[in-house]
């Protein structure tokens, strides 16, 4: 405990520019996690479209993809697709990453690293917006079929702005996971906020590279958990607000006060 | 008040879940402007019946014909042949998160492509014709359940339909809301609509309906104008379903 | 198929030590959730604010960095812990926050008529709870625990990915991937040993659900 409190070993927070160094780090976690849920999104709208679908291979082909890869771990994801990553490909991206971008996401491995948090994150995005559509009232569906509306028009009005609503609150509570799994990439080498960490806690005590001060990993460790906890606590709490929101206005709609048995139709 | 062909023919229909037969060789002829009510005991197949008509269920066996054009299983052709059916359900099924000018709107707009302007106006129209012109802007959740019913209505109006399905219209409102909606298709009946309505209601039956079938088990059992219905049914079944609701 | 065959030893070590890992994670987070579960559910503000501030804690940091503290964080601050002690402490922890809400919102859901029906049959408070509400919510939270313990079989490949010198799945996978360069093959068999885990998990939790579900 003594080790943990004692101010010596806190001092590298405030000494020269750690502080700034980390933070910056964590702000390429931010931007991995936003750059990787916008692809997953989109990724995971077409699986889920494709597991609703009518033709059998279509649904088949989409739900066996789905369920492999939200079944298998995150990191043998990033790590098969680092290892495995022909040479053109990380040249292509070292060579021809636009300049603009941080030099985290400039790294040759970058593409591997997002490549697997999409994969990942799309198949479980998938399962969640199937869930939603599915869970509409299978009346609303049957009610745009019988205006005559064609099967895309019944997606596309009824049924997808429906079933995107009510997806939201999960996609923000999915968000604070990716959040975290971002993470993950410093594995494969990728500065993001650990590894910085970790340099840090490993030259900061040293007197030729670092500041002289010593910055302990504990220390250090915990400090960089604290920036999530802080960011992903803001997240859940937006999440629950756009729950308890969407589940009143959802209570709100009428529902039949008597019905004698479960009607099958 | 009939004209000479059918607006809807149900032949030797036939259709089962499982191995379990829910019509059976179920054949019906419907005369445009024709209103019929179709009665039954809970789960003698009425729903089902009913939505063979549009094609919400494929059918087993025998054919089905809506203003001479067969009920087939092609999704496009069936999207086409439901423009001119209307369909109102137990549970309202409006789209919760349109207002009630746009669940009227929706159809006329994506699927006769008229115009925002003609849309709206014909949606003004319809609520007014089920007396809710003032709830155009409102959220289907804002409404009671009479109110939403007749929304549904003029939803399914919209569409200028040659045919009009009921199923249990006034079955999940309070009893105080089911005149308002009665009200509604008793106008429509005598606007010369065609109609086809399951519904336990048996005083509008009386007085609005032409004809009642009977169903039971999946099968037709009496055909009857209501008078001769309630008075003299021939089968023993429907006597017994008559005797029921009147000393109820 | 040679990749498996030749390495079938290293593959089925990694399977057992990632089963064990799981294993001893899950007891640490069912006990240690159960616990923050019941802080979460007292009558005692801060009693439930110091649970509040241990879930939101554990389920917002990422694992990786949890491993971090626990191994080579605690090992320099003079802590002789091992790399599985630690290991099992960190996804222990980090699964037991996503326990405790799944019991807390499982007790909420149990009626609060089923807890006055108990009261008026003169049970006491804490025999309500123990013998009326805490059966009927643990039945309720079979099918998340399931989600849980799927969770954690996926989790625990960071454990080994990380510095933790475990030799689970994943690492016996990069093992036999420097030794034969048979990259996809070494991390597909990889992936079928998870999908095995993973999988019974869900059958398994499926049959608990359909054996102990509550028809209401
Ligand atoms: N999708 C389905 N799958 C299996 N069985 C069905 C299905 N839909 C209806 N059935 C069965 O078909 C029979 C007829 O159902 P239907 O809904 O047509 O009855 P109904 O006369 O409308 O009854 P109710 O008055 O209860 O609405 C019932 O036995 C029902 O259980
Ligand atoms: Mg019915």
């Amino acid at each position: 405990m003594g080790y943990l409190f004692d101010p010596d070993n806190w001092e590298w927070v405030v000494t020269e520019n750690n502080l700034g160094f980390l933070l910056e780090a964590f702000l390429i976690n931010l931007q991995i996690a936003v750059i990787a849920m916008v692809l997953a999104l989109a990724v995971g709208l077409v699986l889920a479209l494709g597991a609703i679908a009518r033709p059998a291979p279509v649904r088949l082909a989409a739900k066996a993809w789905v369920d492999v890869f939200r079944n298998i771990p995150l990191i043998l994801l990033i790590l098969y697709l680092a290892l495995s990553q022909p040479q053109s490909v990380r040249d292509f991206w070292s060579d021809s990453a636009p300049g603009f971008l941080p030099d985290a996401l400039r790294s040759e491995f970058i593409l591997a690293g997002i490549g697997g948090l999409v994969l990942y994150n799309s198949a479980v995005l998938a399962e969640v917006f199937r869930a939603g559509i599915l869970s509409l009232a299978r009346g609303q569906r049957e009610a745009a079929a019988a205006l005559g509306l064609s099967y895309l028009q019944q997606m596309r009005h009824v049924v997808l702005p429906q079933g995107l609503r009510r997806m939201v609150p999960a996609t923000v509570s999915q968000l604070i996971t990716l959040n975290k799994d971002t993470t993950l990439v410093s594995i494969i080498a990728i500065q993001e906020v650990v590894r910085s960490g970790r340099v840090l806690a490993g030259t900061a005590g040293n007197p030729f590279t670092g500041s002289g001060v010593a910055a302990p990993i504990l220390h250090v460790m915990i400090f960089v958990g604290l920036l999530f906890v802080i960011a992903n606590y803001a997240l859940s709490r937006l999440s629950r607000r756009l729950e308890t929101r969407e589940s009143r206005r959802i209570a709100t709609v009428r529902t039949a006060p008597r019905v004698s048995e479960a009607p099958p139709a | 008040m009939e004209d000479d062909a059918p607006a809807v023919t149900l032949d030797k229909v036939r259709k089962v879940f499982g191995d379990h037969v829910v019509l059976d060789d179920v054949s019906l002829r419907i005369a445009t402007g024709e209103a019929i009510v179709v009665a039954g005991i809970s789960g003698s197949g009425k729903s089902t019946m009913l939505r063979c008509i549009n094609g919400l269920e494929t059918i087993d066996g025998g054919e089905v014909t809506v203003d001479g054009r067969q009920v087939g299983r092609s999704e496009r052709a069936l999207a086409v042949l439901r423009r001119d059916i209307g369909m109102v359900f137990q549970q309202f099924n409006l789209f919760p998160h349109m207002t009630v000018e746009r669940n009227v709107m929706l159809a006329p707009l994506k699927v006769r492509g008229m115009d925002e302007r003609d849309a709206r106006t014909r949606a003004h129209q319809l609520l007014e014709r089920v007396g809710i012109p003032e709830k155009a802007k409102d959220y289907p959740a804002d409404l009671s359940g009479g109110q939403q019913q007749r929304v549904a209505i003029a939803r399914a109006l919209a569409m200028q339909p040659k045919v009009m399905l009921f199923d249990e219209p006034t079955s999940a409102l309070d009893p105080e809301m089911i005149r308002e909606v009665l009200d509604v298709m008793r106008d429509l009946a005598t606007s010369g609509m065609t109609m086809v309505v399951v519904t336990h209601e048996m005083g509008f039956a009386r007085e609005v309906c032409d004809r009642i079938v009977f169903l039971d088990e999946g099968r037709i059992v009496e055909e009857a104008p209501p008078e001769e219905f309630f008075s003299a049914a021939k089968s023993a079944r429907a006597r017994e379903f008559v005797d029921k609701i009147i000393h109820h | 198929m040679d990749v498996l065959t030749d390495n079938l030893d290293d593959f089925a070590a990694g399977l057992w030590v990632t089963t064990r890992l799981v294993g001893a994670a899950f007891l640490v987070a069912v006990v240690l959730g159960t616990l923050v579960a019941a802080l979460r559910v007292s009558e005692s503000r801060p009693l439930r604010s110091v649970g509040g501030l241990y879930v939101e804690t554990f389920r917002n940091v990422p694992l990786l960095v949890l491993l971090f503290i626990t191994f080579p964080g605690l090992r320099r601050g003079g802590v002789d812990i091992n790399a599985w002690t630690a290991g099992i402490i960190a996804l222990g922890l980090y699964t037991s926050a996503y326990v405790a809400e799944v019991l807390r919102s499982g007790v909420a859901a149990v009626s609060q008529g089923q807890r006055e029906a108990g009261l008026s049959l003169g049970f006491g408070q804490v025999a309500v709870l123990r013998r009326i509400v805490l059966p009927q919510a643990f039945r309720t939270v079979i099918g998340p625990l399931g989600s849980i313990t799927i969770a954690m079989i996926k989790n625990s490949a960071i454990v080994g990915a990380s510095i933790v010198a475990l030799d689970d799945i994943l690492k016996e996978a990069r093992v036999v991937n420097s030794a034969t360069f048979q990259t996809t093959e070494a991390f597909f068999w990889a992936a079928v040993c998870y999908l095995l885990l993973t999988l019974t998990a869900t059958a398994a939790f499926r049959g608990l659900e359909a054996r102990y579900a509550i028809r209401r």
